[in-house]
């Protein structure tokens, strides 16, 4: 486990350094949550049909992300080691998966890629999946996608029990997903899914699993999730007919004779997580979510339940790019304001702005600190824009802002930063 | 001698005359400027970036012309009761960048102009009582003139760079009710107006607008919208929905503009489920009603076939 996982960071921090000077975004999450099922099919990631597994789980899950983009782009590489123990059960779940998305940008509204992805588990049987799906997606607002993909799906079994028995099993199937995502405000996101074989279009019914979310965001970051979802998949199997069928008139043959049996199962689910920050980089989380089978072949209705709930760690190993600058940061300190600069440069910073009429070389910054400037500035409300100068050797010269620092065009065709002081 | 002396003065007379001309236009420059300045002191312009304006422009050797082209449409706007002092700030920026002359006055003309246009946008959105009754309330009542010029100046800034100045209106009008206004400050205000060029930079002011009138009715505060143009610009650039974006970017629980967060909190979620959604499940396309697990259902044991 631990080899796989410092095999998935090192992994995504050598592709990050691989092209110096391109942009990039690289987080990694360290999830860990204890819970009950009575289903696998509520698992998250396993979603495997089985009730005889109902038991108290935990599960350590270690993922990462690192993504390439320029302004058409965007490469998005994903791997994750999960870790996950059953109580009460010899079964332990291990593996992992990858994930590798591109999309590229046709118009404004308009961007088109593919979803590729392999994911493996192992526990008393191991299950294998790899799957393609090219995307088209469309932005009729900002605040809307709707995304259409279809592609192709492998899924491998070994020592998978059915009846006692140990098989080995594979198929191929062609599946196509719909999803919707829109944000009415700033304050609420909802999703809807509609996902399929491609085989049993355009009979819809014959096979779907179908999602719903509703996500409020509060303020400081804390969010209530709503879900429900609706899956539905018929079967045929042929079944030995013991006296001719039964009912009237007599249908089927004489005895021993074996009919085609139309099945269908619905799933209706339900459920609701809530996410509570409690910094930049931990968060605790609860999840409830049940669902009811129903099925032709049986009479009963059955009801399963999954309650988890855990602590998240999330770190940014890359913010924004690696194309440096400064970012200077701004607090109130005894009235006055005050800005630290973290700068590797030889020369001496000044801060030169609308709060000294622009004059050079402007406030100078006394280092404190390795690599750390500190300056103190009496400001009135209102907004400034300034710069900062690096004097080397007599030598002037205007050092950049990071990306993650607000500038606005300065009308001469450059960039000032902005400062905005409240009372 | 006299021929040749009176020859001599006949050719001598124009560049006497010109010296002449020369010099007095030289001395009613001279006097333009001082006037102005003079001008500028009665209308309220800040003496002390004056006279340093003055003082680098000579240094650099800024002829007087020029300057008197720089200075006069900040008093022209000082006269007008309109903010002036980011006009000579401007001029003190080109002068300490470096910027010829001729293109600090270009761009000193275009934000004078920029001022007018926003001030017709800004006085009667001032008036609003809505707005009167904030400006009390998050600065004072004896500082409405500073926030109203404040306001200019952002607006200024916006419609000098491409924003219609329809736009600014709409925005104003949009969160000009009493319910929003009621629980925001001017300086968020001012924050919105600012950021608009930069979400616009796509060429779609509406667009801007949309995402700026969202945030101030969803209770951004002025910190968390100047991060609104780098999140929507980040996740434009990773072809995501800005909003996600946004919302992490400016959260202030959250780390600047993450967008591949909300992409693995996904996964957390349960998008993946190890694989994409639509498969039958195996346990359910094997034991047919039943699911792995379970007893016998009805209708007996049969070789079962899911419709994928």
């Amino acid at each position: 486990m631990t080899r796989i996982v410092l095999a998935v960071i090192a992994a995504l921090c050598s592709i990050a350094n691989l092209a110096y000077g391109q942009q990039w975004q690289t987080v990694f999450y360290v999830d860990s949550r204890v819970g009950y099922s009575s289903n696998t099919y509520l698992n998250p990631y396993l979603s495997e049909w089985d009730r005889s597994v109902a038991s108290g789980y935990g599960t350590v899950t270690v993922m990462g992300q690192t993504a390439w983009f320029d302004d058409k782009n965007v490469a998005e590489f994903t791997a994750g080691a999960v870790f996950e123990p059953v109580f009460g059960q010899t079964d332990t779940w291990k593996g992992g998966l990858g994930l590798i998305n591109y999309r590229r940008k046709f118009t404004d509204n308009l961007t088109g890629g593919i979803e590729t992805g392999a994911s493996y588990f192992s526990s008393s049987y191991q299950r294998t999946l790899l799957w393609a799906q090219p995307t088209l997606s469309w932005f009729p607002t900002p605040f809307t996608n709707i995304k259409v993909k279809a592609g192709t799906n492998y899924r491998h079994y070994n020592d998978y029990v059915v009846d006692s028995v140990a098989v080995n099993s594979k198929d191929q199937t062609g599946l196509y997903a719909l999803e919707l995502e829109t944000w009415p405000s700033f304050q609420w996101r909802l999703s809807a899914g509609l996902y399929g074989s491609l085989a049993t279009l355009p009979s819809v019914g014959r096979g779907f699993r179908s999602t719903g979310s509703a996500t409020h965001i509060f303020e400081d970051g804390e969010s209530l999730r709503f879900t429900v979802g609706i899956e539905q998949y018929r079967n045929e199997f042929t079944t030995t007919v013991p006296d001719g069928g039964g009912g009237f008139p007599p249908v089927g043959g004489p005895s021993g004779d074996t009919e085609i049996v139309e099945n269908t199962n619905r799933i209706f689910r339900l459920g609701v997580e809530a996410n509570y920050p409690l910094n930049q980089q931990l968060s605790l989380f609860l999840n409830v979510e049940g669902l009811q089978y129903h099925s032709d072949a049986v009479s009963d209705n059955l009801q399963d339940i999954q309650v988890s709930g855990g602590v998240r760690l999330t770190f940014n190993a890359t913010r924004f790019n690696n194309r440096g600058g400064i970012e200077p940061d701004w607090q109130k300190n005894d009235s006055r304001q005050e800005v630290q600069i973290r700068y590797a440069g030889e020369g001496q910073l000044y801060l030169v702005g609308d709060f000294n009429n622009w004059q050079r070389p402007g406030i100078p910054l006394v280092e404190q600190g390795e690599n750390r400037y500190v300056a103190h500035l009496d400001l009135e409300m209102g907004s400034y824009e300034y710069k900062v100068l690096e004097i080397t050797g007599g030598e002037e010269g205007w050092i950049s802002f990071s990306e993650n620092i607000y500038t606005v065009d300065d009308g001469y065709g450059g960039e000032n930063a902005m400062l905005l002081i409240e009372e | 001698m006299k021929y040749l002396n009176k020859n001599k003065l006949l050719q001598l007379l124009p560049i006497l005359l010109l010296c002449f001309v020369g010099s007095n236009v030289v001395q009613a420059q001279q006097t333009s400027v001082d006037e102005l300045i003079q001008r500028a002191n009665e209308n309220g312009i800040d003496q002390t970036a004056l006279a340093e304006l003055r003082t680098r422009a000579q240094n650099r050797g800024m002829g007087e012309e020029q300057l008197f082209n720089i200075i006069e449409p900040a008093v022209s706007l000082s006269q007008e009761n309109l903010p002036a002092d980011h006009i000579i700030q401007k001029a003190l920026e080109g002068l300490s960048k470096g910027v010829p002359d001729n293109q600090i006055a270009s761009v000193i003309n275009r934000m004078k102009s920029s001022t007018q246009q926003a001030a017709q946008v800004v006085d009667p959105w001032m008036q609003n009582p809505a707005v009167q009754k904030m400006v009390e309330r998050s600065d004072g009542p004896e500082n409405s003139q500073r926030v109203r010029n404040r306001m200019i100046e952002a607006s200024s800034k916006a419609i000098s760079q491409n924003i219609p100045s329809e736009s600014v209106n709409q925005i104003l009008t949009e969160i000009g009710d009493e319910s929003i206004l009621s629980e925001k400050a001017s300086s968020d205000i001012i924050a919105a107006i600012n950021i608009l060029p930069d979400i616009a930079a796509g060429g779609q002011p509406g667009v801007a607008q949309a995402f700026v009138v969202r945030a101030l009715k969803g209770g951004f505060n002025s910190e968390e919208l100047l991060k609104l143009p780098m999140a929507v610009n980040m996740a434009q650039k990773r072809n995501q929905l800005p909003a996600a974006g946004v919302l992490e970017g400016a959260s202030q629980q959250l780390q600047n503009g993450t967008p591949a967060s909300q992409v693995l909190q996904n996964l957390f979620n349960g998008n993946v489920g190890g694989g994409p959604p639509g498969n039958v499940p195996k346990g359910l396309q094997d034991n047919p009603g039943q699911g792995k697990g379970q007893g016998q259902g009805q209708g007996g044991r049969g070789q079962g076939r899911g419709n994928n």
